[in-house]
């Protein structure tokens, strides 16, 4: 595994996220940053396994 | 038109390519480059409508060079219909006099575990008699937090004896009724005597 890409995976809260209780109809959103220390072009993807989640850029 | 596809992730097996590919691409909520030094937030919303335990995953690529790796965020949420209840359910007003006004309260309460939107609507209403007002028709309540609606009484014809029927509902979740009611009274004037005899001046 490249070490460029293990310094941009630190910034991603890999432990998971909890959204707790939120309320049916309404939207409920939390973010986190993605930094990229090292001088090289990482790529990256995101995927949703459920619709229900789903994922920004702000 | 909505469409779903699983994919199926296993050791030993060649991961699917990058997002590179038109029909994963489709699938990609999210993907991009990030510079050297650069940030980017990203953000997950969560939205259902039914109360459920929801726990799935995302699927995070990561590729410098031709060096590729998948991580996978897990993510869960809770969803659960909002319920709210009001301390009173009827506000008499009893008689009033034109003209004047009188104030009520009636109290309204999140008692679920998730914040949530109410609204009030007038039930039934032809627009003919404006003698009732509320302070606020919509708001928001945290979760056990309370909120007080004022009802304002200002009766505009004596002898007419008003009612008023609100709905209020939190979003996605219940709807209750509370109505409002009061007697106009006119101004009883009377002369304590017919005429004023001033006798020989």
């Amino acid at each position: 595994m490249s070490s460029l890409i293990e310094s941009v995976a630190r910034s991603i809260p890999l432990q998971g996220i909890d959204f707790g209780y939120c309320a049916v109809g309404d939207e409920t959103a939390k973010s986190f940053t993605m930094h990229n220390p090292s001088s090289s072009t990482i790529r990256y993807s995101l995927l949703s396994g459920e619709k229900l989640f789903k994922v920004d850029t702000t | 038109m909505e469409a779903s596809l699983n994919v199926n992730f296993s050791n030993g097996e060649k991961p699917p390519s990058f997002c590179n590919d038109h029909s994963l691409k489709q699938l990609c909520d999210f993907s991009g480059t990030l510079g050297p030094k650069q940030k980017k937030e990203v953000k997950i919303s969560f939205k259902t409508d039914s109360a459920k335990v929801v726990i799935s995953t995302i699927v995070i690529k990561l590729a410098e060079g031709g060096k590729e790796s998948t991580y996978i965020l897990k993510v869960s949420a809770i969803g659960k219909y909002p319920f709210i209840t009001l301390d009173s359910t009827s506000l008499d007003f009893e008689n009033l006099l034109v003209g004047k006004t009188v104030s009520k309260e009636i109290n309204v309460q999140n008692s679920s575990s998730v914040p949530t939107h109410y609204e009030i609507t007038k039930v039934s209403d032809d627009g003919k008699d404006q003698s009732f007002s509320l302070s606020t028709s919509k708001g928001v309540l945290n979760p056990g937090q309370i909120s007080t609606i004022t009802m304002k009484y200002t009766p505009s014809i004596a002898g007419t004896v008003s009612c008023a029927y609100y709905k209020i509902s939190a979003a996605g979740g219940n709807e209750l009724e509370f109505s409002g009611k009061g007697q106009a009274d006119g101004y009883d004037v009377e002369l304590s005597a017919q005429s004023v005899h001033f006798g020989e001046v």
